[in-house]
């Protein structure tokens, strides 16, 4: 167990060293960064002197290393816009963020799991056609649309819950339910698809047959069996909400980290935008790392591999 | 001997939408203890719903119809879902069939024999492991002390079919069912699960049914036969006398159709009472299409040469270390004559598969050279020259259901070989191609439009033989043709592969762990173990005068019944 967390780790850090290339790279994709910076009708003397003041007149594996370098230690240089440091301008946007990744994720597999379960023991009955409809409405449904109708419902009619911003708790709760109503669907058929094949399984008859109970048989050996995929997937959705929660953040003004992205990438605002795909990519190549450490606890066969 | 299982006129149906189907009636079966009952028939049979009905683990839509099932004097059929749980595993257990799926794999053997023990009987954790643990030793597992926290996939077939069966007994149960509990198995494994079982009865006074298609299994194991027929019980007795003196006409055809270890036949006699397929009429090569432009040259000396052949896969990972080799084909030699049946027999992991693999071109060889025709094709790799080569090699794999496309119908499954190898000027000739060696495999050309699912096993493998034919091969790859199927559907099946290659003069490899089958079908015969050829020999001298230490020992494993019968 230990040599296959070493590996996955080498293999993860790997896959980091890359994606922190190529972040660092698009640096130079839009051409000449000074003249960016210097925006339309600066002259020759202006582009020089900010190419030397953010030492981009130095070789570029040296421009990379110190980046790197910088970034390891939380230092991801100056928002061009807002004229601060980075790391403080996404320290503040990714908590709010995070938590409503975290709480999107975990309203998902709430629902989702135990949804899916029902679903696969009794195939084609109600519980099953309900789970189906929920999902299909739920993959059908924009984001932003669903995120509207409960404000409307929620914060304009009932007057329970606010309809924007990150005071309270209260804030998070329709965002989550949006964001993690959103990545339901997938978990919930991937979890009956996954317990009603396990359930045909000649282990499970082998359960039953040695008189095992009802709630042993699907809890403690059909369900452990039908989750580890369900596991990768979620890893996946988790590094998805982290990076991706832009239009359920600007449905409800929360200003995290996948609002901030966005309007850096219109404001040409390249440190931000380069340190928020780095932080991005780091949350899929941590969570696919957890995702595979779990999924080896489940597994025995999947420690050697 | 007091009687422990009672089995009496039970009948199960499968109720569907287009009324209920019988999948058994008057069914009427008992043991006492200290006996093995052997349930033997074909697939669809109904054996394995009696089983089932039994352990009241029948899955809907199938239920008991009629009858009673008594366990030692009281009735369970009918018993509430929680008060057979409570039987299950403690007075009634069942061994399964195949031991790579029987056992969950994401629990240890600790927790699964543990959390039965404590289910069924008054025993504390630690009690419990105890316990596994001598009853491991005794179902013959070495080092159990060590073992016993091991996860399945650490054991071999054999060994987790030893652990399957130390669960059915955990809890001690006096009645055992045993559903196929050795089909998956290799002969010398076979003989060590049925020595153990035989021991286990004997000394436990438990009572056994063991539910089997192969007559072989019966005549080592079961002291009295029930045969059974389209869901009914033609006829039981003692093996004996069923075996060697059988009343009914359908033992007496299935007992004939069991490919005889002890003289080599020219057909294997069929079995009444089964799916008959068409007559196939016989072809004159001179004017039919499988006759034509059999473009091969003349030639000398025979017609596959395979040298040195080596075959050894990296297995392990990309990263980091248990990388290692394994040689699956480690110096093998043999020749083929044109017109001959070669067999290649061996346990499973000796290396047969893997040199059909090699021989046809989907595994480059490692080393060595396969000379086919005069033309080393471990040296060719260019794809088109050796697809003209590929052309007049064709191959019949083991399981008919998987190894035809379910989304295509026959005739475009037959008709792909012959279009990827422009065999045909226009669709038309292709259609008709098609329609005749279709005919001409005893299925007949209407099933052209037809998809796989609508065949039997035998049939569908009757549809791979009509794929394979499609080039006009000279050359056929037979890997465990007939393995997956009923010993009435292999008898048919093995019959149309002799008049093919007496018609065709076809030169065959055919591959089989069943030394029977390969008597009844090879002119030369090689025995393989761990990559290696033991023993290489004209099929009745390797019968009669094996010479190699191994190959006796695999003879005297292979299963006694002769079908006096016939």
């Amino acid at each position: 167990m230990l040599s296959f967390i070493a590996r996955r780790l080498g293999l993860a850090a790997l896959v980091a060293l890359t994606v922190s290339a190529l972040s660092f790279g698009l640096l130079f994709l839009s051409g000449d960064p000074a003249s960016a910076i210097a925006g339309e009708g600066a002259n020759d003397a202006d582009i020089a002197a900010i190419r030397s003041f953010y030492g981009f007149d130095r070789p570029v594996i040296v421009q990379y290393g110190d980046w790197l370098w910088s970034a390891l230690h939380g230092d991801f240089g100056q928002s061009y816009y807002f004229q601060l440091p980075v790391s403080s301008l996404i320290a503040d946007r990714l908590s709010v963020t995070m938590t409503l990744g975290v709480c999107g994720i975990v309203f998902a597999l709430a629902v989702a799991i135990p949804l899916g379960v029902a679903a696969a023991v009794r195939p084609n009955s109600i519980v099953d056609r309900l789970a189906l409809f929920l999902s299909v409405v739920g993959q059908a449904m924009p984001s932003f649309w669903f995120g509207l109708l409960l404000i409307v419902l929620f914060a304009v009619k009932l007057g329970w819950l606010p309809p924007s911003g990150t005071q309270s708790w209260t804030n998070f709760v329709m965002p989550t339910v949006v964001l993690g109503y959103y990545a339901m669907p997938a978990i919930m058929r991937l979890t009956r698809a996954g317990m009603l094949e396990v359930l045909g399984a000649d282990y499970i008859r082998t359960a039953r047959a040695k008189g095992a109970g009802e709630w042993r048989v699907l809890f403690k050996h059909a369900l452990r069996n039908a989750v580890i995929p369900v596991v990768s997937l979620a890893a996946v959705q988790m590094g998805f909400m982290l990076g991706g929660s832009i239009v359920v953040e600007s449905v409800f003004a929360l200003h995290g980290a996948g609002f901030l992205a966005w309007e850096s990438i219109g404001r040409n605002d390249l440190p931000t935008v380069q340190a928020l795909i780095l932080i991005f990519s780091m949350f899929y190549i941590v969570f696919t790392f957890l995702a595979d450490i779990l999924n080896a606890w489940l597994d025995p066969r999947m420690r050697t591999g | 001997m007091s009687v422990l299982l009672d089995i009496d006129g039970l009948k199960v149906v499968f109720e569907s939408r287009h009324g209920d189907v019988t999948a058994a009636r008057n069914v009427c079966l008992s043991i006492a203890s200290g006996e093995i009952l052997g349930v033997v028939g074909e697939s669809g049979a109904g054996k394995s719903t009696i089983g089932n009905a039994a352990m009241g683990l029948l899955e809907r839509p199938g239920k008991v119809a009629g009858g009673t099932v008594t366990l030692e004097g009281e009735r369970i059929d009918g018993l509430p879902p929680e008060a057979m749980r409570r039987l299950r595993g403690a007075k009634i257990s069942m061994i399964f069939q195949d031991p790579l799926t029987s056992l969950d794999p994401l629990r240890t053997i600790a927790e699964q024999l543990v959390t039965t023990m404590t289910t069924h009987l008054p025993l504390s954790e630690r009690e419990a492991r105890k316990r596994a643990v001598a009853l491991m030793h005794e179902v013959g597992i070495p080092d159990p002390e060590a073992r016993i926290d091991d996860y399945p996939h650490q054991f071999s077939g054999g060994m987790r079919q030893r652990v399957v069966i130390a669960l059915a007994l955990c809890a001690e149960p006096n009645v055992i069912i045993a559903d196929e509990p050795t089909t998956a198995l290799d002969v010398s494994i076979q003989a060590q699960i049925l020595d153990l079982l035989r021991k286990l009865v004997r000394t436990k006074g438990a009572g056994m049914i063991i539910i089997t298609h192969d007559m072989g299994v019966i005549a080592e194991i079961a002291d009295r036969v029930a045969v059974m027929y389209r869901g009914e019980v033609v006829e039981a007795g003692p093996t004996r006398k069923i075996l060697g003196d059988p009343d009914h006409d359908y033992t007496k055809s299935l007992i004939s159709a069991v490919p005889r270890p002890d003289v080599k036949l020219d057909r294997f006699p069929l079995v009444e009472h089964i799916e008959s397929a068409g007559s196939r009429r016989s072809l004159d090569l001179k004017t039919h299409w499988l006759g034509q432009k059999r473009d091969y040259g003349a030639l000398d000396g025979p017609l596959l040469s395979v040298r040195d052949l080596e075959m050894t896969f990296r297995v392990g990972s990309m990263f980091g270390g248990g990388r290692r080799s394994v040689n699956a084909v480690d110096g093998v030699s043999f020749d083929i004559a044109a017109g001959e049946t070669f067999g290649l027999v061996g346990e499973s992991g000796s290396g047969k598969s893997t040199i059909a693999r090699l021989v046809t071109g989907i595994y480059q060889p490692t080393g060595g050279a396969i000379v086919f025709a005069g033309t080393d094709l471990a040296g060719i790799t260019r794809r088109r020259e050796l697809n003209r080569h590929r052309r007049q090699m064709q191959m019949i794999f083991q399981d008919p259901y998987s190894s035809v496309n379910p989304r295509k119908k026959v005739g475009a499954i037959v008709a792909e070989p012959i279009l990827f190898h422009k065999l045909a000027g226009s669709r038309a000739e292709v259609n008709r191609i098609v329609a005749d060696l279709l005919d001409h495999v005893g299925l007949g050309a209407k099933v052209a439009g037809k998809y796989p699912h609508e065949f039997s096993g035998g049939q569908r493998q009757r549809i791979s033989i009509a794929r394979a034919l499609a080039t006009r091969p000279r050359f056929l790859i037979c890997d465990e043709p007939t393995s997956a199927l009923d010993v009435s559907i292999q008898a048919q099946v093995l019959n149309l592969l002799k008049d093919l290659q007496a018609e065709l003069g076809l030169t065959m490899l055919f591959i089989s762990h069943d030394l029977p089958v390969i008597r009844q079908m090879c002119d030369r015969v090689a025995v393989m173990r761990r990559g290696r050829i033991e023993e290489i020999a004209p099929t009745e001298d390797l019968f009669e005068r094996p010479q190699n230490e191994y190959t006796r020992h695999l003879l005297k494993l292979m299963p006694k019944m002769t079908g006096a019968a016939a």
